[in-house]
């Protein structure tokens, strides 16, 4: 989804699978794609983050949309 | 559900109302009063707000918690109109930002949302301070605290397993509000420590994980505060994991013997504060890195094993409240954490 020149992508870890679609519907984004990744994600450390960031960038790259 | 523009009609029978409530996951469970045009309005004049304001907005599904909508569930709730004031006051009390509405309607966490009443609308709405204030059997205790739920499911969208993504839940989600037992407690109300005056009638919200019961039979006051303080120490509470802080139900006998022996609430605090902490060496390695460093290196620096992890951030991050009957138990509320507990007056009574 792209507002305002801006790629939107939401993540969510698996357990908030149904909290992000749920909230990306109450604020009117529906067709918001969604990343799903492993649970749980608020505990990780910084670089435990940072990997899992740098191992989800290739699916993430599929959900950008091209302008 | 938009209530604002809906009108269903129904087959004139309770059980049709129960069915249509229930397959529309309106409800707790429960059976539910039809919240019909006239009972509506009958709530609705027990305010004297405009219907159409707007106390605040409930996540994570954003509704507008609009007087009207939420006066629809409190008719549902079963409350008499002249609790709906208080029922207002308790929404906007959770849609203070601080009181991290969002959070908690969508943690994992078993949070319930907790209350209870200060000054003379506890007697004039009778709300039950005494025998069995936690408990069953009074209907503005249940129906005020099923209405807060019904508020939170219906407006905003914390329906279990979509937004509501409790692993466990507890039975306080279903309703927990009280009142304070102020004619029997030695102390100053709860509301005129968070800024009210003792004539004022308030609400106070608070994000808890429970209750437990501590029995206690001592009249000496130090032994009393230890043998709560060990009660208190529970690693796995989110009082010591997300920094507190917890509440204190105490029985008007334990606060009269802690009174009669010199103890203010200040005094209290202080020393509960501290015979309650646990050293970190006592929470798992998980637990240390994952919460208890991030929380709370700031205030207490690196963390060693023999580091002292307390329930709050400061003594007066415990919060006591005498309520209950005659006899000799406390009860220990774990807080949910990352929720700062909100007194608000109740101002809404009708011209």
């Amino acid at each position: 989804m792209i507002k305002r020149g801006v790629q939107g992508v939401l993540v969510a870890s698996q357990v908030f699978e149904p909290l992000a679609r749920g909230e990306a519907s109450a604020y009117g984004y529906e067709d918001l794609k969604i990343l799903v990744m492993p649970h749980p994600f608020g505990s990780l450390t910084r670089a435990e983050v940072t990997q899992l960031a740098d191992d989800l960038a290739p699916r993430l790259a599929t959900l950008v949309d091209r302008p | 559900m938009t209530p604002e523009s809906e009108m269903i009609e129904l087959p004139d029978s309770i059980d049709a109302v129960y069915d249509y409530v229930t397959e529309q996951r309106w409800g707790d469970g429960f059976p539910v009063i039809p919240a019909t045009p006239k009972r509506v309005a009958a709530m609705l004049s027990a305010s004297a707000r405009d219907p159409e304001e707007s106390l605040g907005i409930m996540p994570p599904g954003q509704g507008s918690a609009t007087v009207l909508a939420v006066a629809i569930n409190a008719t549902m709730a079963g409350c008499r109109p002249e609790y709906f004031p208080v029922v207002t006051a308790a929404i906007q009390a959770m849609c203070v930002p601080e009181f991290n509405l969002y959070g908690l309607q969508a943690t994992t966490n078993p949070v319930a949302v907790g209350g209870f009443v200060n000054g003379p609308a506890v007697d004039a709405l009778g709300f039950n301070a005494t025998w069995n204030c936690l408990g069953q059997g009074t209907r503005s205790n249940a129906t005020v605290g099923r209405a807060i739920r019904l508020c939170m499911t219906n407006i905003g969208g914390g329906r279990p397993g979509d937004l509501d993504r409790a692993t466990h839940g507890q039975p306080a989600k279903y309703s927990f509000f009280f009142a304070e037992n102020e004619a029997d407690s030695p102390w100053p109300p709860f509301h005129v420590g968070a800024g009210h005056d003792v004539g004022d009638s308030t609400v106070t919200m608070f994000a808890n994980t429970g209750t437990i019961n501590m029995l206690e039979a001592t009249e000496d006051p130090e032994e009393m505060l230890h043998a709560f303080a060990v009660t208190m120490r529970c690693p796995g509470t989110n009082d010591y994991m997300s920094r507190g802080g917890p509440f204190l139900v105490l029985a008007p006998e334990h606060a009269r013997v802690l009174e009669g022996n010199g103890y203010s609430k200040e005094r209290v605090q202080d020393l509960l504060w501290e015979k309650s902490k646990i050293p970190a060496r006592d929470f798992s390695g998980a637990s240390r890195k994952y919460w208890l460093e991030p929380m709370w290196t700031d205030l207490l620096g690196e963390l060693h094993d023999d580091t002292l992890i307390p329930c709050s951030e400061s003594p007066r991050g415990i919060n006591l409240v005498v309520a209950g009957g005659p006899s000799i138990h406390t009860v220990f509320v774990p807080i949910f954490g990352d929720s700062k507990p909100q007194t608000l007056p109740i101002t809404d009574l009708p011209r």
